[in-house]
């Protein structure tokens, strides 16, 4: 096919001038970072949106955490973990991303022995005025569950 | 410079650090690797895989109801 010929619906015409790749080879290409929404994600999300409803340090709010968290882990222990991709390295990707939890816990430790009040305070003081919010603990809430969905999908 | 500040800025710098770390690993920087990677790993043992169970758990009681 030469370079611009379109008779072919498949093929791409700015694809075809470098390397006569066709649009069903670039649909079946892995998508890196951004894959289409689905309905688990808007569960996700009519989830989030209706446990952000409920402030924190309430018992509605205890459940609403509670819930997911029981059901993750439920789920996690009846299915089996997928294997590492062939290229991963786990010993140093958990050693650097241990190192990255342990500055940061030590770091929440000097916060909460320095006086854990508005002067001094740990990361759950900093984020009170967000997640006093709607919209702040909607976000939490999405991402938080969002992790939970990741780790049992692993 | 108040101690709010320097606490602020503190948890800040660590975020960042994750974050660099996070967007080096996924521009291909193979020193660096994915907080998902390092997660995966953790849930292929026993102890990880708890460990890392009860980190959530605890970030979402924590955070979102406690």
């Amino acid at each position: 096919m030469s370079n611009g010929d379109t008779s072919d619906p498949h093929t791409l015409w700015w694809c075809s001038c470098t390397d006569g790749t066709t649009l069903a080879q670039v649909l079946k290409r892995p998508q890196v970072g951004l894959r289409r929404p689905d309905r688990w994600d808007a569960a996700t999300v009519g989830y989030a949106s209706l446990a952000a409803l409920f402030t924190p340090l309430s018992a509605p709010a205890a459940v609403a955490v509670l819930l997911p968290g029981v059901l993750v882990v439920v789920l996690r222990a009846m299915r089996p973990v997928g294997d590492l991709p062939r290229d991963a390295r786990p010993y140093r990707a958990a050693a650097q991303w241990l190192v990255l939890a342990v500055v940061g816990a030590l770091w929440w430790l000097v916060a909460f022995l320095w006086g854990n009040d508005p002067e001094h305070p740990t990361l759950s003081l900093l984020l009170d005025p967000v997640l006093e919010t709607y919209p702040g603990r909607l976000l939490g809430y999405t991402i938080w569950l969002g992790a939970g969905r990741w780790l049992v999908t692993r | 410079m108040s101690p709010y500040a320097v606490i602020a800025t503190g948890f800040a710098l660590v975020v960042v650090a994750m974050l660099g770390v996070q967007l080096a690993a996924a521009a291909g920087q193979r020193r660096f690797h994915r907080l998902g990677e390092a997660s995966h790993a953790a849930l292929t043992t026993r102890f990880g895989s708890w460990a890392v169970l009860l980190l959530w758990l605890w970030t979402g009681f924590h955070f979102l109801a406690r």
